[in-house]
């Protein structure tokens, strides 16, 4: 086994994996960006090694630093996380290379399943079903890197766009997380739709290639966790229903799926084993499905990586993922086989984001002045941030996850519902109202999922429930002199410590 | 006793968070509420004045601003924050903010939001991605005059009517904060 792992990223991810490695008997090792200093993830580890440099670009996706980092300090294996370097082939074979184990898949692997068309080719293959779609003029013509951006180009993918029929998806061939996707509901909004994901793609991924889907109605998306290790085996972990979405991205997940049968379950499971079987896949992914109405279910995608998610399937089966991870990546066998893994109980996860839910859930900024997390009986905080940490521009505006296990689904809302209601968040604007409000939603409680739920619902980003009137003036009087004092006309610094923190305990002087 | 003047301040769509925004006192400005606390024991307890109500309770604050309060029984926990005028309060689970009115400052409000209509500026911290707006050039309403890019989203900045552009303020690949003059607009004769 290794003697110490370094934690290629930053925020919630690498304090989780921190806490596995150290609790593995291995040195965690850290590194850090300039913003990121004084961090969460850095005051955890064992180590702790600067990137020189503010933007992620020269920071956490400096595949040079990192290996240079890694191998100065006798570090054995390198762990990714999720996003920057972690579906990144390139860093997989640059760790291999420097004689660090990469805990993840094979580049050969994350670089097949990491381009879609490739990806979703091998599934047909492997007789797994997918959405109708269309990826191009010719495979070779991909294969060469020939640019597809001419005019008369684009007149080829509008006819295809009319044949598999509009709705259609523009996704990116390198994409992930929503970047790089436009719904195109006509002909006509179809050479500006394609030219902007192009773009987009081109500048989240630097790979401007794009693929046509076929786009399904009201779909639910459903994933499955699965796990391969080196000596052949594979199983699932069971599915993860993530159909609560905004601008495409994540932000309710759940184990088990509302709308799975347990013969449903069982075929998809099935499904997503074959799927990364079929490509000797080693390590963790997921294999996302879209789920129509109808129960029919097609293959969307596999993620090379841990997901954000992931907590939700460790709490249905008890297992340790990222335990597991590192495990396979050092040779051993999977220590569990399909047919010992329950899934018990339902968890749900929330992604706290910073974020103003009633303008288009813009990203917001700033420093967290106040900032407590709830606790209590299976009640799970993932964060990487504390009192004074800054959201800022350059990295993701998640703030964390609170993840819940209760034994059903609705002991599992009612658990949530009541932990976001104790979850103080002041100095950035954030979604934790809108997600209590989310809670509390019929058509949510019923399980009536699918991912254009929050374009169909209005869901209130503030508290619909008048507070009682007694109550706030006596907190808004109390809090109104609280700061006067301290003395009127202080200007707050809003830095590292709480703007509280230095003025001591309040005392009211008449 | 101190005594404090507070407009709720109304963020999404929740509507003021206090019912009587009326104020009983003749002196102050619709929508404006004057409240003051008064101490009633050594043990905590308080008076608070909020319009023409008085309400008493007991409470404490930490140093970190948060605290509870008990009224009738009822015990709830809240955080106060207040920076410059701005108060913050979190009251189970919901955020309620207040702007501390200063009296000299009450009439400024009102025509600094009617100058904001004539500026584009940025909705969030990002980078400009494309500006399309050209100084002296005339567009229509919902024109998209600025493409910002935040944490790898793009976002179209469009025109709130038809007008003229006065002034190009940033140019592409520039890196602004939230609020940021991105473009002057002026109406068309």
């Amino acid at each position: 086994m290794f003697k110490s792992v370094l934690i290629a990223n930053r925020g919630e991810i690498a304090v989780r994996v921190t806490q596995t490695v150290q609790e593995m008997g291995m040195r965690a090792v850290a590194v850090f960006s300039d913003p990121d200093r004084q961090a969460v993830h850095v005051r955890t580890a064992d180590e702790a090694y600067p990137l020189h440099g503010v933007t992620a670009a020269e920071t956490y996706l400096d595949i040079q630093k990192i290996i240079g980092i890694a191998k100065s300090h006798a570090v054995d294996a390198i762990h990714p996380g999720y996003g920057f370097l972690s579906e990144n082939a390139d860093f997989a074979q640059a760790c291999a290379d420097a004689g660090i184990v990469f805990i993840g898949p094979t580049p050969e692997a994350i670089r097949a399943m990491g381009d879609k068309i490739v990806a979703k080719r091998g599934m047909i293959a492997a007789g797994v079903p997918v959405v109708p779609g269309w990826s191009g003029p010719s495979a070779e013509k991909h294969d060469s890197g020939e640019s597809d951006s001419g005019e008369a180009d684009s007149k080829v993918w509008a006819a295809e766009a009319e044949r598999i029929g509009y709705p259609v998806l523009v996704k990116a061939a390198a994409g992930g997380g929503g970047k790089g996707m436009r719904v195109v509901a006509s002909a006509e909004e179809f050479a500006g739709a394609f030219a902007a994901a192009q773009r987009e793609a081109g500048s989240a991924f630097g790979d401007a290639r794009v693929f046509l889907e076929k786009y399904v109605t009201r779909p639910r998306h459903v994933e499955f966790q699965v796990f391969g290790d080196t000596h052949g085996n594979v199983v699932h972990l069971f599915e993860r229903e993530c159909s609560i979405q905004r601008r495409h991205q994540k932000i309710v997940e759940e184990s088990p799926s509302p709308a799975l049968t347990p013969a449903l379950r069982e075929k998809m499971g099935a499904a997503a084993v074959e799927a990364v079987r079929s490509i000797g896949y080693v390590n963790a992914g997921t294999v996302e499905f879209m789920v129509d109405a109808s129960g029919a279910f097609y293959f969307l995608e596999v993620n090379t990586r841990l997901q954000v998610e992931h907590p939700v399937t460790e709490m249905v089966t008890g297992l340790d993922l990222v335990r597991v991870q590192i495990m396979v990546a050092a040779g051993e066998a999977l220590p569990f086989t399909q047919d010992s893994i329950r899934q018990v109980g339902h968890a749900v996860e929330c992604r706290i984001y910073a974020e103003d839910a009633a303008k288009g859930f813009l990203p917001s900024t700033g420093v967290l002045k106040h900032y407590r997390e709830p606790s209590g009986v299976g009640v799970r905080v993932d964060s990487g941030v504390t009192a004074g940490s800054e959201i800022t521009v350059h990295y993701d505006p998640m703030i964390s996850k609170l993840i819940v296990w209760a034994g059903d689904r609705e002991a599992a809302l009612a658990r949530m519902s009541r932990a976001l209601r104790r979850y103080p968040i002041l100095g950035v604007t954030t979604n934790v109202e809108f997600l209590a409000n989310l809670m509390g939603h019929e058509a949510f409680r019923r399980g009536s999922l699918h991912t254009h739920f929050l374009e169909e619902h209005s869901i209130s980003a503030t508290s619909d429930a008048p507070p009682d009137e007694a109550v706030l003036a006596a907190v808004m009087t109390l809090g109104a002199v609280r700061r006067s004092s301290a003395g009127q006309g202080v200007r707050v610094d809003a830095e590292r410590a709480g703007p509280w923190q230095t003025a001591g305990a309040w005392r009211m002087t008449s | 006793m101190k005594r404090f003047d507070l407009r709720p301040i109304v963020s999404g769509t929740r509507a003021p968070a206090v019912g009587k925004t009326e104020s009983a006192d003749r002196r102050t400005e619709p929508g404006v509420l004057r409240v003051s606390l008064e101490r009633a024991s050594e043990a905590g307890g308080y008076i608070a004045h909020i319009g023409d109500r008085s309400i008493e309770f007991e409470g404490e604050a930490d140093g970190d601003g948060a605290g509870f309060v008990r009224v009738g029984g009822r015990v709830v926990p809240f955080l106060a924050d207040r920076c410059d005028n701005v108060l913050t309060l979190w009251l189970n689970g919901a955020l309620h903010s207040f702007e501390i009115v200063e009296r000299s400052a009450r009439r400024a409000g009102a025509s600094a939001l009617a100058a904001a209509s004539d500026k584009l500026v940025a909705p969030m911290p990002g980078t400009v991605l494309k500006i399309n707006a050209v100084a002296g050039e005339a567009f229509e309403a919902h024109a998209p005059l600025v493409i910002m890019e935040s944490m790898k989203m793009e976002m179209t900045i469009s025109a709130p009517q038809a007008g003229r552009v006065k002034r190009v303020v940033v140019a592409p690949g520039a890196l602004v904060e939230m609020d940021a003059l991105l473009v002057e607009l002026e109406a068309v004769d």
